[in-house]
């Protein structure tokens, strides 16, 4: 996509300043509840899963649930602080909401996310709930991102099997498994994910928008596999595909499952 | 030195007090002195299984309150020498278990010369679990020929590789050594149950045996002694076998062929 720019030129003919509009792939929290009480220990829940994923991340606040409920942004904001995430901006919220968390240093995003549905991904007030097909995935498919070129980053080399229950994030690139993944784990990557041992957890890979990103693997028996938040669950694989050497991409919207 | 081996299996039920007591017979058999030590606080059945129940006076927890020296609670085995018992509380909880407590206790035992140290794990991953793996140089993960004991095995497994002492201080990994218990080659035959192969492809682990499903397992914890002393049992040559390999010896696997009877048997029946 290109970039709409909006510049101003200097002596030296680089701009001093560039006004830039992009879209930027970022992480949303719905809130479920007003109340700092009740969301501490849903938000402690939901960042352990991911902890290393979610220090420091910037955060939009989606206040859609909370309609008419009375916001002490101080208290929330302290709340969300505490937790090492960085609120860049709100929205879905009522006026006086929006109002407050705008005096607190949070903006409305109102006009530029007018089209997007209430994130769903991050529901930090629901039941914990890892077995959602989604629910550990940091970022939905539905924000148009400008796709990085697919592995830009070091990959990920794991020489150990993963265990039911591990979780291995690839930030910003591939995710190499030299041995087997085991039922129950999850591998998740900004790029694509190769496993030369068997497959039989789940594989999300493109987890930041990449729809380019794939899975390759020499064994399928995996349980779910996601490219870019479109996902499948293994549930009724193909015998002709099971414990098979396959590659998985998206096509368009579409899931592809293929021998190698 | 001393060697910390934590018995554990993820799932309750597989066979993790009677291998352990096992195991430590068996090194404190093979001369070396070894303690055992129970750390399921609140549900005590390692003293049961090793018949030392109603010589209980103090127990791990008094120790780790100092209430007790750890030679007052350490049980002397009445038939092997160099062997010794630490059961578990039955009054407490596993929160008593403080990993300060705990380390303590295992460097007295160290100091007072122990070669073996066998830790029974509760079942579960939760904190008396922990505390029995924490410290562990090696793991004997015991696990049945079916899925969701093999699922359970694998996340101990994960727990082991991220949440131990030689884990957080990047030391050498805990080995892992692979035992499965409760193992009917007739059932594995039949389909019933998991096989040995599947077992190891799945977790990925060398085994240090397999004990076959045997009325002896049930007939020496009635009894108060641990099964590897039933001599004439498989399971207790099964487990000396395991032993033995615990040690570093080469053995073949025994007991996991399904047993024909013999023409002559076959012809005439007769007891086996």
């Amino acid at each position: 996509m290109p970039d709409s720019q909006v510049t101003t030129t200097s002596d030296s003919g680089r701009p001093p300043v560039e006004l830039r509009g992009r879209m930027e792939t970022l992480l949303t929290l719905a809130l479920g509840s007003a109340d700092p009480q009740a969301l501490r220990p849903a938000l402690v829940d939901k960042l352990r899963q991911a902890p290393d994923f979610f220090d420091r991340a910037p955060v939009i606040l989606d206040l859609a649930a909370l309609s008419g409920q009375v916001l002490n942004a101080a208290e929330l904001l302290a709340l969300i602080h505490e937790h090492r995430l960085l609120p860049v901006g709100a929205r879905h919220g009522d006026e006086a909401q929006m109002r407050a968390l705008a005096t607190a240093g949070v903006p409305a995003l109102r006009a530029l996310v007018a089209r997007e549905a209430p994130a769903k991904d991050l529901s930090a007030t629901g039941a914990p709930d890892s077995r959602t097909p989604d629910g550990d995935i940091p970022a939905t498919a539905a924000a148009a991102v400008e796709p990085p070129a697919v592995g830009s980053g070091a990959p990920t080399v794991v020489a150990r099997p993963v265990r039911s229950g591990q979780q291995i994030y690839a930030r910003g690139g591939d995710l190499v498994l030299l041995g087997s993944a085991s039922p129950g784990c999850e591998l998740i990557a900004d790029g694509s994910i190769h496993v030369y041992g068997a497959l039989r957890g789940r594989a999300l890979c493109g987890v930041d928008g990449n729809g380019g990103a794939r899975i390759f693997c020499q064994n399928l028996a995996a349980e779910l596999v996601s490219v870019a938040g479109h996902y499948k669950l293994l549930d009724e694989l193909p015998e002709a595909l099971r414990g098979k050497p396959t590659q998985i991409w998206l096509d368009g919207e579409q899931l592809r499952i293929e021998l190698i | 030195m001393a060697r910390i081996i934590v018995v554990t299996s993820g799932k309750g039920g597989v066979g993790k007090t009677t291998t352990s007591a096992s195991l430590a017979a068996g090194l404190a058999r093979r001369g070396h002195k070894t303690a055992v030590i129970d750390f399921d606080v609140g549900l005590r059945n390692l003293d049961l299984i090793m018949g030392c129940e109603r010589r209980v006076v103090y127990d791990f927890v008094n120790v780790i309150n100092g209430e007790a020296t750890l030679n007052q609670a350490l049980i002397r085995d009445k038939h092997v020498s160099g062997l010794f018992v630490l059961p578990a509380s039955q009054t407490r909880e596993k929160e008593a278990l403080t990993q300060d407590g705990v380390e303590r206790v295992l460097d007295e035992l160290v100091a007072m010369d122990f070669e073996y140290i066998v830790c029974d794990s509760p079942a579960g991953i939760e904190h008396g679990a922990r505390m029995a793996l924490y410290f562990a140089d090696e793991a004997v993960i015991v696990t049945n020929p079916e899925v969701s004991s093999v699922r359970d095995s694998d996340r101990i497994l994960g727990i082991l590789q991220s949440r131990s002492r030689r884990a957080e201080r990047g030391d050498e990994p805990i080995r892992e050594h692979l035992l499965i218990t409760r193992y009917n080659p007739a059932r594995v035959a039949e389909g019933q149950m998991l096989g040995l192969e599947d077992i190891v492809e799945l977790l990925a682990i060398p085994s240090i045996g397999v004990i076959p499903e045997c009325a002896s397992v049930l007939e020496a914890s009635n009894a108060g002694r641990p099964v590897i002393s039933a001599e004439q049992s498989t399971a207790g040559q099964a487990y000396t076998d395991a032993v033995a390999r615990l040690l570093g010896e080469e053995h073949p696997l025994r007991f996991i062929e399904v047993h024909k009877p013999g023409f002559f048997k076959r012809l005439f029946g007769g007891t086996p």
